[in-house]
């Protein structure tokens, strides 16, 4: 009798244990702890040879930067968990800026700039997630697609102004961007209050688990009633809602927009989520891992212009980081499965 | 079933129909049709045919070629600087076919040997190509070989070459489909495992289908260079990416792989040339032209995707994804 029950029990505990109780573990927080582990080296090497690199000023203009990619970033990695990918947010954050700086005038403009932006949003989301939901489209092409679309729209409500717009950018946009409160940069408090409201959105919430479900396994999803054609919707009106925000403070940040403001971002966008250690394939990933992503990046950013290197050797470095962010995650995660 | 139209044909149909509807209006709004001007559209989308032959083979095994865009930047900043006299000509010619089909053989095997998504894999090279193609030529300029602009623009016996190369490199797709090569490229990008259960070596297949893709991307670099600016630059390649996918996905070659014609693309290549020409002489704004092709990019993925789920589901058996 005692056998019997021993030798059934022994049999479901091959797989699951080990997958994700102890594989799972290293396929989830290992990457993320290794992004940051290269953050905080990468910050310390920096600061031995650079002594300057560690003073507040220096920290402050890093999460500057970081903050706009970290957005950006925070909407591409609910996509890319959900096995997506979203290729038009260059587009998005060009609307959101031009059309923010073309309504510069008093508060109520402002507001009228923020509607317009968000309804804009909503749709090149609805449109990027309805097809790749209902027609199951390869996500790839359509925001490329998309992409292009969009941006052709906005040059051509613009006439092609494709350098600076005439307006101005509004005061809070440039506080939030570049000021400080006390000793604080305020992009870095905005920043701690989204990555909170992300690991929530992501763990605590109906929502978060469905996208990690999707990401997993979408056929098991689907079976076990997950909601999965209006999650994936769900995932890209976010992406473009978070590129809109992202643009918003971009033209903060340089206190100007133009339409091509955005174009870095395709690639780098992607960067920050796949050196988090998010997981291409999708079902893995946590917004923290895209936070280091993102100060990485800034980071390498910072060296590259202290050794007088161009924007040439910065594309080389992003090209070289992900082949060996990916190729990492991707060993560390074949192993776990194997063992 | 003979004789009948099913929906499975549609992919071949579609691009015919808008290449020939594409072709009336343009027609119609240039008022007439002359010779030279016929021939400044094919010589305009020939770096897009070049360079759809490559993406074409690389969508038809299922994967996707995002550094074309860089490669023929690379191509074309080697030729602006370092051939610019005919002496030149016979070290870099060779060495930029080489430059690209090594590019391309190096995402391949990375592709086939790490296991990583083709679409990664590429975009990571398309930014280490672009920056190589900075740190070769900073900014647009350098110069062209009076040989190459010689050898690649012009006519041949009363007939333009660029109708020459178009119709070679399409000789060069009816040949390739009917050898063991063309079959093993479909296989591929049907079923995988199947294609290696019938002995088909799938991971070589995959290194020279990419590979292919590097070699043609540096082709249209050349053309490029030699027959339409004079000159080079590092960003040449930028607008081919999505353009080249757009040639493919218009075409009707299937996303999932497997099925496809580079027919298709060369008349996708030209549909999405009509519309630049059309906006040009209706006199509207060039950007017109890209928000045109951007919309029908989109129609057409979400057409033919729409299509394909329809046959999947009269075809349960097929049915293994969701």
């Amino acid at each position: 009798m005692s056998s019997a029950v021993r030798s059934t029990e022994s049999v479901p505990t091959i797989s699951p244990r080990s997958r994700f109780a102890e594989g799972g573990w290293r396929r989830r927080q290992l990457p993320i702890a290794l992004a940051w582990a290269f953050v905080i080296l990468s910050f310390a090497i920096v600061s031995i040879f650079q002594p300057g690199f560690h003073s507040n000023a220096n920290i402050r203009s890093l999460i500057d930067q970081s903050i706009i990619l970290g957005l950006v970033g925070l909407g591409q990695t609910v996509v890319i968990i959900c096995r997506g990918i979203d290729l038009s947010v260059p587009s998005m954050m060009g609307i959101a800026g031009v059309v923010l700086a073309s309504h510069g005038g008093g508060g109520g403009e402002v507001v009228e700039a923020l509607v317009i932006v968000a309804v804009v949003a909503i749709g090149l989301g609805l449109l990027n997630g309805i097809t790749i939901a209902l027609l199951r489209a390869p996500a790839i092409i359509v925001t490329l697609a998309t992409n292009t679309l969009a941006l052709g729209a906005l040059l051509v409500t613009t006439s092609g102004s494709t350098s600076q717009t005439g307006g101005a950018i509004p005061h809070i946009f440039r506080t939030v961007a570049t000021g400080k409160i006390g000793p604080l940069a305020t992009a870095g408090l905005v920043w701690l209050a989204i990555a909170i409201l992300a690991t929530l959105l992501m763990t605590a919430t109906r929502f978060g688990r469905h996208v990690y479900a999707i990401g997993n396994n979408p056929l098991a999803a689907r079976m076990s009633g997950v909601p999965v054609t209006r999650t994936l919707i769900g995932a890209y009106v976010f992406s473009s809602l978070c590129a809109a925000a992202g643009g918003l403070l971009l033209a903060g940040y340089l206190n100007q927009a133009f339409p091509a403001m955005g174009s870095t971002y395709l690639f780098t966008s992607i960067a920050v989520v796949l050196i988090g250690g998010a997981s291409i394939l999708g079902g893995s990933g946590h917004y923290l891992g895209t936070v280091a992503g993102a100060l990485l990046l800034s980071i390498l950013g910072g060296v590259l212009a202290i050794l007088d290197l161009g924007p040439a050797y910065l594309r080389i470095l992003y090209g070289l980081l992900i082949f060996v962010t990916v190729g990492l995650v991707t060993l560390v995660s074949e192993k776990s499965r194997v063992t | 079933m003979r004789g009948r139209l099913s929906i499975q044909q549609v992919p071949a149909i579609l691009p015919t129909l808008l290449f020939v509807a594409l072709f009336i209006v343009m027609v119609g709004v240039q008022n007439e049709v002359s010779q030279p001007s016929l021939e400044t559209v094919l010589e305009t989308t020939l770096p897009l045919i070049l360079v759809g032959f490559g993406q074409s083979l690389v969508v038809m095994t299922g994967g996707i070629d995002l550094s074309v865009g860089g490669t023929m930047s690379l191509a074309s900043a080697f030729l602006a600087t370092h051939a610019v006299s005919n002496g030149d000509l016979v070290v870099w010619l060779p060495l930029v076919l080489v430059i690209g089909l090594a590019g391309g053989a190096v995402n391949g095997i990375l592709i086939v040997k790490t296991r990583i998504q083709p679409f990664i894999v590429t975009l990571a090279s398309w930014s280490v190509f672009d920056g190589l193609a900075l740190l070769v030529l900073p900014t647009e300029g350098g110069g062209v070989a009076p040989g190459l602009t010689k050898f690649v623009s012009g006519e041949l016996a009363g007939i333009p070459k660029s109708l020459i190369f178009a119709v070679l490199v399409i000789l060069a797709w009816l040949v390739l489909r009917r050898t063991k090569f063309g079959l093993a490229v479909l296989a591929v990008g049907s079923d995988q495992a199947s294609a290696r259960l019938n002995g088909i070596n799938v991971d070589r297949t995959k290194v020279i289908v990419y590979a292919l893709s590097g070699l043609s991307a540096a082709l249209a670099a050349i053309y490029y260079n030699g027959a339409l600016t004079f000159s080079g630059s590092p960003t040449a390649g930028d607008p081919f990416i999505l353009l080249s996918v757009a040639a493919v996905v218009i075409g009707g070659t299937s996303l999932s792989g497997g099925r496809g014609s580079y027919l298709g693309t060369v008349l996708g290549a030209l549909s999405l040339s009509f519309i630049s020409q059309i906006v040009f002489f209706a006199g509207a704004e060039s950007y017109w032209s890209q928000f045109l092709q951007g919309v029908l990019v989109l129609v057409a993925v979400a057409l033919f995707s729409g299509v394909e789920l329809l046959v999947k589901r009269r075809n349960p058996s097929a049915m293994e994804e969701v």
